[in-house]
């Protein structure tokens, strides 16, 4: 029924963290209602965006209004998830804004007007906020509702460790779910009659999910592909990359399944909320119903971990995912929690132990080897934040074209983002990837070169350039 | 000495230090660990080098010695005459990597700490240690300090060494006098290398002395046998790439065989297995073609560097009276063009990407 489409290279890291977490949902499969004090909305979460601060402290906000607009494109409005009160406006250096903070009073949803027109549907999708969960390449900005995309990914599936099983997520988003999808894959596709590829995991199954997609007013204008392999396969540049590549001055809209759920059910009931499913460190046990932006505080006190010292908390997967404090928020883009132990403590000879334990993709480690077994023999191996070693030369580069499943040259395009050669950026295919997309580089990289910074501050370069 | 202090520092201890941005979590493997895992595959080499050194020194004098007896007497001789160079090697070479480091402000990187026991294992027992101290000096100064150090190298350093030594100093690395240490006058002494381009038609040790190492030759280079279990070590850990190893005997055996066809010397003539275990062409294609800094860093790059090295290899044995070995020059040879053939490869992608930019090509819209 899908069209599979199978990715070669890449790797499926078998890693865990070895933190035990606690569990309310009653079986597997369950999930568990979590209703934070706070919420907030973080400007820092978009790229490129100049914020512009539409209210002010102690302001009273419904879910749905706005918080603050973007400076090139006022009509770009960011909105609050939840009806509440506004606690507090964060800002970091120079003032720039890095957070609205928001207590939450009462029910969340909120009846809108809606219309099918296409003008009508990008009108309320910018008003309420909704357009702002829609990202574009290249560069993972906000997707531009007035330009035409090539075609729109709708991503049903992850595959970095510990990250969201979609088909449950989907399944627990709401009884309704394959309604919701038809309604939002309608609404977006029809604002500019594009194509919609929903990008879904072979191994999983979505049971009715995508059943709707088949009626006759969407049938030729949806289409569902099934992807085989290992991470990054998952990653937005890997779905372009065998969707269709693009060509110069074309975009590609694309949106997490969740997200697309929010705009369904806002087209199907007119009700508007800001819903999402996260999991914390992928365990199966502990899946939660949440919304946008929730601090993560009292989900620490209630697992036991807000007191408890070294440990890391990251809002997303452990590879790309952005650390956070343990009175912060779940990034608008991310849908797990991660906790792992720092691991900062030094160990002697370490560098030469022949350990068992250690996580590695080389094979001189003999847990190396595990990468060669199929996914599912793999044991899984506790990670920690630790480094294991300097920053040093790049020496060891071997193994970096076989981890990015893309036409590209990793080392080199590294190379041109380290001497901010733009032109050279361009040529070796910047446009064609995100900083993530390097993750597993950067990970098995015994130089330990911040891969993933260096990309993003090259395609920060790029982007800069375009727009003047 | 702050750079001195964090060598020795992370030497005894991995660091404490945590991620700071990206990914979360790192592979436990390090500069230093990798660096490491080469030495333990040249351990063989060099240990049976010491042996040989020892053997070959008695065996000029008592040519009946058989290679298995007096083995403790054989390996101390040769002991005593590797070790001093191995430590000029070290002193000298870490020396001026630790000034450098603390000159430029950084890390001691440990990478030299391979280059130090390849330098050993690429010269002959007999090379007065002032020359190797100076030819260290220059290969570490001059092939890499300058360019930035472990890392921005573009030739191999152990090689530049050896070349150093060859173009500056060749009464002590040609000739038939220098591959035995000490040895009797009386004794020829030749390598199987100088043999052939001198015109024989077989050398003189069996195709099975050569395999083993049994003959006269640079320190650690003699014995295909153990430079193939280093290789071997080196595959099923994953630090030397596959490809280049693989390549640099094809190239080779296809030169080869390309001269038993067209050659009329008696050289070009010789078997293509010959050519495998004669003087340094095992020990280059293994360890000091694979060395991934100077190696080209694309993966069909890797192709088409080894063949070449193994092809132009066996071209200068074959075709060039004045050079009886040519491992050592074809490996800075490719060295020196490997960056052309990763510029060509990816000069291909960008093609590729450049005509799709323009019409690209839809697989499924």
């Amino acid at each position: 029924m899908y069209n599979t489409i199978k990715i070669k290279g890449g790797c499926q890291l078998s890693v865990c963290s070895q933190i035990p977490l606690l569990s309310k949902a009653e079986n597997t499969g369950s999930y568990t209602q979590y209703s934070a004090e706070f919420y907030a909305v973080k400007p820092t979460d978009f790229i490129g965006l100049k914020p512009q601060l539409l209210v002010k402290e102690t302001d009273q906000i419904k879910a749905g209004e706005a918080l603050f607009c973007d400076k090139k494109h006022p009509e770009t409005l960011f909105c609050s998830p939840i009806n509440g009160k506004i606690v507090s406006v964060k800002r970091g250096e120079n003032r720039r804004l890095e957070a609205i903070v928001i207590s939450k009073s009462n029910d969340d949803s909120q009846k809108i007007d809606i219309g099918h027109q296409p003008e009508q549907i990008k009108k309320t999708l910018l008003s309420c906020g909704l357009a702002t969960t829609i990202r574009q390449r290249p560069f993972a900005t906000i997707a531009n509702l007035d330009q035409k995309p090539k075609y729109i990914i709708v991503k049903c599936f992850d595959k970095a460790p510990w990250s969201l099983n979609y088909a449950k997520a989907i399944s627990m988003f709401s009884d309704n779910a394959a309604k919701l999808i038809y309604e939002g894959a309608k609404a977006l596709s029809s604002i500019y009659s594009n194509h919609i590829f929903f990008c879904t995991d072979a191994s999983l199954d979505y049971k009715d999910s995508f059943s709707l997609l088949s009626k006759e007013d969407i049938e030729n204008r949806a289409t569902i592909l099934a992807f085989e392999g290992k991470y990054p396969a998952s990653n937005v540049s890997v779905l372009i990359d065998n969707i269709a590549r693009l060509k110069k001055d074309e975009t590609v809209w694309y949106i997490d399944v969740q997200d697309l759920l929010n705009i369904g059910e806002l087209f199907a009931s007119g009700t508007l909320a800001f819903k999402k499913v996260i999991c914390i460190n992928g365990s199966e046990n502990n899946y939660y119903l949440t919304t946008q932006g929730a601090c993560v505080t009292d989900l620490l006190k209630e697992q036991g971990l807000y007191d408890k010292e070294h440990i890391r908390f990251v809002s997303g997967s452990p590879l790309s995912g952005s650390r956070i404090g343990k009175d912060e928020y779940i990034s608008v883009w991310d849908n797990c929690l991660s906790i792992m132990e720092e691991g900062d403590k030094k160990e002697m000879f370490g560098w030469i132990m022949p350990s068992f334990s250690k996580f590695s993709l080389h094979r001189c480690f003999l847990n190396g080897f595990a990468n060669l077994l199929p996914c599912g023999c793999k044991k899984p191996i506790k990670i920690t934040a630790n480094t294991h070693g300097d920053e040093r030369a790049m020496v060891f580069t071997d193994k970096f074209e076989s981890l990015v499943p893309l036409d590209i040259y990793p080392l080199h395009l590294l190379k041109a983002c380290i001497i901010k050669d733009i032109e050279q950026m361009e040529k070796l295919g910047i446009l064609e990837v995100a900083g993530e997309d390097f993750a597993l580089c950067e990970v098995a990289d015994a130089s330990k070169t911040p891969w993933q910074a260096i990309i993003n501050e090259g395609l920060e370069m790029v982007r800069k350039e375009t727009e003047e | 000495m702050n750079a001195i202090k964090e060598a020795f520092q992370s030497f005894l201890f991995v660091d404490g230090k945590t991620t700071q941005s990206g990914a979360h979590f790192r592979d436990a493997i390090d500069l230093k660990r990798g660096i490491s895992f080469v030495i333990i595959a040249l351990i063989p080499c060099l240990l049976f080098g010491m042996y040989n050194v020892g053997y070959q020194h008695y065996h000029s004098f008592t040519p009946t010695l058989s290679f298995g007896a007096n083995l403790w007497q054989n390996f101390w001789w040769g002991f005593l005459k590797v070790l001093p160079i191995l430590v000029v090697t070290y002193v000298v070479g870490l020396g001026i990597e630790f000034a450098s480091a603390q000159i430029n402000q950084h890390s001691v990187n440990e990478g030299y700490l391979a280059t130090g026991i390849l330098i050993a294992l690429i010269i002959p027992a007999s090379t007065p240690l002032w020359q190797v101290a100076l030819a260290v000096a220059f290969a570490v100064i001059f092939g890499k300090e300058v360019f930035g150090g472990t890392g921005m190298n573009f030739m191999n350093p152990a090689l530049l060494a050896r070349a150093f030594l060859f173009f500056g100093f060749p009464a002590s690395m040609s000739g038939d006098k220098v591959w035995i240490a000490d040895k009797c006058e009386a004794f020829s002494g030749a390598t199987s290398l100088a043999q052939m381009s001198q015109g024989a038609i077989r050398p003189d040790s069996s195709f099975i002395d050569m395999f083993l190492g049994i003959t006269p030759g640079c320190i650690g280079e003699t014995s295909t046998l153990l430079i193939l279990i280093g290789g071997l070590f080196l595959f099923i850990t994953g630090i030397a790439s596959l490809r280049i190893m693989f390549s640099v005997f094809v190239g080779g055996a296809f030169m080869a065989l390309l001269g038993n066809c067209f050659g009329s010397s008696a050289y070009s003539q010789l078997p293509f297995y010959y050519h495998f275990v004669m003087g340094g062409f095992a020990f280059g294609a293994i360890f000091m073609a694979t060395d991934p800094v100077t190696a080209c860093q694309t993966n069909k790059g890797k192709w088409i560097y080894g063949f070449l090295i193994g092809a132009f290899a066996v071209l200068i044995r074959i075709a060039n009276p004045a050079y009886p070995e040519g491992m050592m020059l074809s490996i800075l040879l490719m060295n020196v063009f490997a960056p052309l053939i990763d510029w060509c490869i990816v000069q291909l992608n960008i093609n590729r990407r450049e005509k799709r930019w323009k019409e690209a090509k839809n697989e499924i819209l």
